[in-house]
């Protein structure tokens, strides 16, 4: 007992590391924190192998053999990977930003979601749906239930702008998010809180990001929800719900040239019960994971 | 080569000319004065030292450079010297009596280091899955 509390209390303390053991010389992409050149697009790419699990009935996994990451930052207006925002204050403690960027949820329906994008499609991989957009739908049923099915409605990709607020501490840094649809898909919000860190522990580099994520019950209750006109008889409909999804990603690195480096990147999304409860859903969590070599252009 | 681009950006005063200044009173001149370095790029240039106005049959230049130290004249009708100069540093330049140590006159070659353009934190990991 006594050595478990050993091992939490140096877990923490680990955690909580002043961040002057945490600087990092790498040469590679610029992490998160790290400074960018002003005007200047950084390209790179990783090759490998990883998954990305889905959790919707027929709906199958997702594979991710390229990640691109593609950022370019102005003096305020910047864009990283997918996100577009504009700088109001960048201080040595916090900095506000507008943010816009594109809905993840619609990807659990649609391989081609930008949430998707590369993932998988430049080495082959299987579409993501068995069926695309309206899709017949069926989960497996309970011995004495009859199998339920849906004649889902398409569950549309949109993009949520809003605002972000980060705080630069030396225990790692903090994030609020808050986002709402500006595309009239589904009205709904997001909000996240999120903190991060990393260490260097010679040439290795770990991130870590805990994050709670909360979806509104329109957001929720559009991706996740069932009407009844998408139910067939008897098939139980379902109202989606406002609900908190904490999310955990623990990224290795590892430089071999100042271009090139090894990444092992793995992630876990617990679903909030108004998403878990959806009848669509197989699994109430999502896991990611990508293994492969990375190259800055 | 960026060494050349070290190069190309030094020549910004002119060196003055000795024969405005009085006649009586030694003066030590370098030319070029100033040097704009690159970032993480010294300057690696040719100095030119001259001298005048000195009465002194010998005279010793010093600096506070690694690459050159000290140096004597031979005879009094040498009132030059030229140096091959790799710094990121000022350098002093000290003319001084050889008998007395004496500092007779100086002059400063000055070295600016050109700004790092100004960098923007990154705010999203690069390599974050969906």
């Amino acid at each position: 007992m006594t050595l478990s509390w050993r091992a939490i209390l140096l877990i923490l303390s680990i955690l909580l590391m002043p961040k002057s053991f945490a600087s990092s010389d790498s040469e590679g992409v610029s992490s998160l924190g790290e400074p960018m050149s002003p005007s200047q697009w950084q390209f790179a790419v990783a090759v490998g192998w990883g998954e990305k699990s889905n959790p919707l009935f027929d709906y199958d996994d997702i594979p991710v053999y390229v990640l691109p990451s593609v950022a370019w930052y102005g003096e305020r207006a910047f864009f990283d990977n997918g996100a577009i925002g504009y700088t109001l204050w960048d201080g040595y403690d916090y900095s506000i930003n507008l943010i816009g960027g594109f809905g993840d949820d619609a990807g659990w329906f649609n391989r081609w979601d930008p949430s998707n994008l590369f993932i998988g499609g430049l080495s082959g991989g299987s579409p993501a749906p068995a069926t695309d957009m309206s899709t017949k739908f069926s989960r497996t049923p309970a011995s004495s239930e009859t199998e339920p099915s849906y004649n889902l409605k398409d569950r549309k990709l949109t993009y949520m702008g809003g605002g972000e607020v980060n705080w630069y501490t030396s225990m790692g840094n903090w994030r609020a998010l808050i986002m709402q649809d500006i595309l009239n898909v589904h009205n709904g919000q997001i909000a996240m809180l999120s903190w991060y860190n990393y260490w260097q522990i010679m040439k290795l580099r770990v991130d870590l990001t805990l994050s709670l994520n909360w979806k509104s019950s329109q957001l929720v209750d559009y991706y996740y929800g069932i009407s009844a006109d998408e139910a067939s008889w008897g098939s139980p409909t379902y109202d989606g719900r406002g609900t908190f999804s904490p999310t955990i990603e623990l990224d290795f690195s590892y430089p071999i040239t100042k271009k090139l480096e090894l990444l092992l990147l793995g992630r876990y999304t617990r679903f909030g019960a108004g998403i878990a409860d959806s009848p669509l859903l197989k699994e109430d969590n999502s896991f990611g994971v990508f293994f492969g070599a990375a190259y800055r252009f | 080569m960026r060494v050349h681009l070290a190069l190309a950006s030094v020549l910004l005063s002119p060196m003055l000319h000795a024969d405005s200044l009085p006649a009586d009173k030694p003066t030590l001149e370098v030319w070029p004065q100033i040097c704009v370095a690159v970032p993480e790029t010294p300057c690696k240039l040719d100095l030119q030292l001259k001298w005048r106005g000195t009465s002194h049959n010998r005279i010793c230049i010093l600096s506070d450079n690694a690459q050159f130290t000290r140096w004597c004249n031979d005879s009094n009708a040498v009132h030059s010297l030229t140096l091959n100069i790799t710094t990121d540093k000022d350098i002093q330049f000290e003319m001084v009596d050889p008998e007395t140590n004496r500092i007779i006159a100086d002059a400063k070659f000055r070295v600016t280091q050109l700004s790092e353009p100004q960098k923007r934190r990154r705010y999203r990991n690069p390599w974050s899955l969906f």
